[in-house]
Order: C-alpha cells, then sequence, then structure tokens
C-alpha cells in the first residue's frame, strides 16, 4: 500500500503549506464575518434573513414528507388506544370536576380579560395569521420561523401571539418568511405591568426554563397566579396583550408561566404595530420602562 | 487508500448527514424545556468522529458550510463557531495518527477536551465583545449532552457509515514525515 502511493505522499508534501494557508485564511476570514456580524448587526440580520429565506425551501423538501409520517403515525396511534383513552378521559373527567370550581373562581376575571382581547384584536390592531414553518429552537436560543415576509408586509418588532396569549416578537424579515423570537429566548425582554398590583417590570427570556420577571418597582406586591400584561413601554409591543402569569419555583426564583402555548406552534397572529421608526432591529436591546426608573428615582 | 471519486462520495454522504440533523431539529416539536439535559451538538460530534478517525474523507470546506449553514438558521453569532470548528477539525487530523492505536476512551478524552476548550473561547469572546451570552448552567448542560452523545455517534458512524479508524500505518508514515 505504501508503495503505490509514493507519488502522491511527495505531492503531498509540496501541498501541505498551501493546505495550511488556506485553513489560516479561512480561520481569518470566518473571524472577520463575527466581527463584522457584531458591529453592523443590523445589516447582518437583514441578509440573515434573506439566507434563511432562500436555505428553507431546501428543508422543507424533506420536512414534509417527515411531517405527513408523524401525522400518519400519530392518527394511527390515536385510533388503536380507543380503550386505553376512554380510561384517560374518564380519570380526566374527575380532575377537571375540580377544576370546575375553580373555573367559576375565575370567570369573573376571565370576562374581563376578554373584554380587553376583543377590543384590541378587532379594533385598532389589524393582525396576519401566519404558519409556523420551522422550529429553530437550539440549546441556547429561541425562536420559530412563519411562512409570512416582507412580501406580506410584515416588519421587524411586531408582536406575536397564539390563540391564548403573547408568544414574542418579530426579529428578521425575509422575503417569504420571518423570524418571531419567542418569550424563553435569550436576549426577549418584555416591559409588563401586573395586575391587580401595578406594579411594573420586565419580563427577560432565560434559554430554558420559564422566562424570570426582573422587577423595576417592588417585589412584595405580586403574589403567584397574578396576571402579567405587556405595558407598551419603550414602543415594541402594543399596550395590554396577556403574557402569562406570575409562578414561583422552589428556589424563590419569580417566574412567569406563559400564557401562549410555546410547546407546538401551529398557527401565530402577527399584529401590525406602529410605524417602524418606533422599533430597533437589533435583537438585544434592554427596554427599560421610564415609569419604573422614576419610582427609584424619586423613592416612592 | 481510496481514490478520489471515494472521497467525493463520502463527503457528499457527511453533507447529507449535516442536512437530516439540520432538517430535524427544524421540525416543529414538543417543548424541550421539560428534558433533564439540552440537545447536545450532534453535528460536532459528527465533525469530530469523522476527522478523529478519517479526516481525509470530509474536506474542511464541507464542514465550514454546514456549520455556517446551522449558525444562520438557529439566530446564532455568524462566522465565530465556524472558525473554532475549522480549526478542531484540522487539530483532529494533526493528531489522528497519535491516537489511532489507543483504546476509544483516550479519543472520548480528546472531543470533551477540544469541545470544552472550544465552549470557553466562544463565551470569552462573546463576553468581550458585548454579546450576551447564555448562563452557565445551560452551557455545562450542552456540555454535557454533547459529550455524553459522542460514542452513540462514533457507534452510528461505525455501523452505517462504516467509518472506521484506518487499520493501515500509511497516513502515519505521511504525518511523520513532516
Amino acid at each position: 500500500m505504501t508503495n503505490l502511493n509514493n507519488d502522491s505522499d511527495s505531492n503531498l508534501l509540496v501541498r501541505r503549506p498551501l493546505r495550511r494557508l488556506v485553513i489560516a485564511l479561512t480561520a481569518l476570514f470566518l473571524f472577520g464575518l463575527f466581527i463584522f456580524w457584531r458591529i453592523d448587526n443590523d445589516r447582518m440580520a437583514a441578509v440573515r434573513a434573506d439566507l434563511v429565506d432562500r436555505l428553507l425551501p431546501a428543508f422543507e423538501i424533506g420536512m414534509s414528507p417527515v411531517n405527513f409520517a408523524t401525522d400518519a403515525f400519530k392518527a394511527i396511534g390515536d385510533f388503536s388506544s380507543v380503550v386505553d383513552r376512554v380510561a384517560e378521559l374518564e380519570e380526566e373527567n374527575r380532575k377537571l370536576q375540580e377544576w370546575r370550581q375553580r373555573a367559576i373562581a375565575l370567570e369573573q376575571q376571565n370576562a374581563a380579560l376578554r373584554e380587553v382581547a376583543n377590543v384590541q384584536l378587532s379594533g385598532e390592531l389589524p393582525t396576519i395569521s401566519a404558519q409556523v414553518t420551522a422550529d429553530t429552537s437550539g440549546a441556547f436560543r429561541n425562536s420559530v420561523l412563519v411562512n409570512v415576509g416582507r412580501r406580506n408586509g410584515v416588519s421587524d418588532g411586531w408582536a406575536v401571539l397564539d390563540g391564548s396569549g403573547l408568544l414574542g416578537r418579530i426579529s428578521g424579515v425575509g422575503r417569504t418568511s420571518s423570524r418571531v423570537m419567542l418569550l424563553t429566548d435569550s436576549s426577549s425582554q418584555v416591559p409588563v405591568k401586573i395586575k391587580p398590583s401595578g406594579a411594573r417590570g420586565i419580563v427577560s427570556g432565560n434559554d430554558r426554563s420559564l422566562p424570570l420577571i426582573r422587577l423595576v418597582s417592588n417585589l412584595n406586591q405580586i403574589t403567584p397566579g397574578d396576571s402579567l400584561y405587556t405595558s407598551g413601554d419603550g414602543g415594541v409591543f402594543p399596550p395590554d396583550l396577556l403574557v402569562g402569569t406570575v409562578s414561583i419555583d422552589q428556589n424563590g426564583q419569580v417566574g412567569v408561566l406563559p400564557a401562549a402555548n410555546l410547546g407546538n406552534l401551529e398557527f401565530v397572529i402577527i399584529i401590525r404595530s406602529r410605524p417602524p421608526e418606533a422599533v430597533e432591529a437589533s435583537s438585544d436591546i434592554l427596554v427599560i420602562p421610564s415609569h419604573g426608573n422614576f419610582d427609584q428615582a424619586t423613592g416612592r | 487508500m481510496f481514490g478520489q471519486t471515494h472521497i467525493l462520495t463520502y463527503n457528499l454522504l457527511f453533507a447529507v448527514t449535516a442536512y437530516l440533523l439540520l432538517m430535524f431539529s427544524l421540525l416543529p416539536q414538543e417543548s424541550s424545556s421539560l428534558a433533564p439535559l439540552p440537545w447536545p451538538d450532534l453535528l460536532f460530534c459528527f465533525i469530530a468522529a469523522w476527522r478523529l478517525r478519517r479526516p481525509e474523507l470530509v474536506s474542511p470546506a464541507v464542514i465550514v458550510v454546514a456549520v455556517l449553514v446551522a449558525e444562520l438558521l438557529f439566530l446564532q453569532p455568524l462566522g465565530l463557531w465556524a472558525a473554532l470548528v475549522l480549526l478542531a477539525a484540522e487539530f483532529f487530523r494533526s493528531i489522528v495518527d497519535r491516537i489511532k492505536f489507543l483504546p476509544f476512551t483516550y479519543e472520548w478524552v480528546v472531543m470533551a477536551s477540544a469541545y470544552s476548550a472550544m465552549i470557553l473561547i466562544y463565551q470569552l469572546i462573546l463576553a468581550m465583545s458585548l454579546v450576551p451570552v447564555p448562563d452557565m448552567r445551560t452551557v455545562l448542560l450542552n456540555l454535557l449532552a454533547t459529550v455524553l452523545a459522542y460514542p452513540l455517534i462514533v457507534a452510528t458512524t461505525n455501523l452505517v457509515f462504516r467509518i472506521r479508524k484506518s487499520s493501515s500505518i500509511k497516513t502515519g508514515l505521511m504525518e511523520g514525515s513532516r
């Protein structure tokens, strides 16, 4: 084997320094790309959105048969386990009886919520419906891609909801696709007000666990189960969208249980917000509600 | 040992693997936040498994393109991780003859320490350039998940792709004559 390749061996000896040079230059180029990305974040975000727009169809070709197969598999599974399901449903029914009691207690609050939601959705805020095409959540970031883009008039910063609450906002718009950065993304910051206490804070994403509330005003005013609404401070999100409820875990961390179901997203509602000049495109801006700062400054 | 067509075939095979990996992670899925460990960096595992065994079968260009596409799709900073992976791939290639006849544990340790070093450098550069970094717990869990996934990926490359350690000493002679 060794004898056969004498020729290519000497060839490789000549090629080795060249090869190293190419590797070094490529590494430098990539590092330069990173620096460029860091300096001109907005332009690179636009370039990225357009590239993703081009790349996505290639992945969708592979995804459609898999999606079809999982749907078919689910349907078969559902059909074959009818007996088990009945037992499960009976159990569930018992639990629901208990929940019914709670539901009655929450009815009043719900009525108020419904009123707010109706005003928001039917009134001054027109919406676009979109389908989730890809889940780009990884170990560190949480976002999804939806099938509407510049073509449909979507622009950066717009709030995104599912049927029951805020999901996040648009961050990166391509021609036919755009990215929704979810509440749980580590760079997501949503200014909120907490009802009924009226305290204000920021819901910030926390990679894997529930988003945290960093309170600008008094922490003692809130209790688990309080509702969180967008405050509209900072001008990115329209005010009074339901975000979720306050929950406190074993470690005493104050977190948010999102009202939206972030687990298995299929359809989303995008709210056309104010003109884009009120919106910053960069993904990592901290928006601090000015109201809360005043509270601290004046010691109220 | 292999002709040009073979090398081309294996590069293509790697590209298809990378495509499938990315495609499956793009599928709309149930929330993973309840899982005990985050999803490992399987792309890196595959790169390490190929480059620590048969480095000549996947070219750095294919690796860089795959990582760049992943960075674009998953909203990662552009270029930095790709640069680190490229350097790691070259490092793996350079030591492949030294670990060739050692037990798998050595290879695993090499992979784990390389990945840890890369993550450390990555986090440091991100922090220095004032990019928000993920919290330490997530990073460490991801490191753990990736290191634990490596033997499985090596088994896969062995069984499915037949990427086995080269038993000849040919490459050893070549590297030794540097």
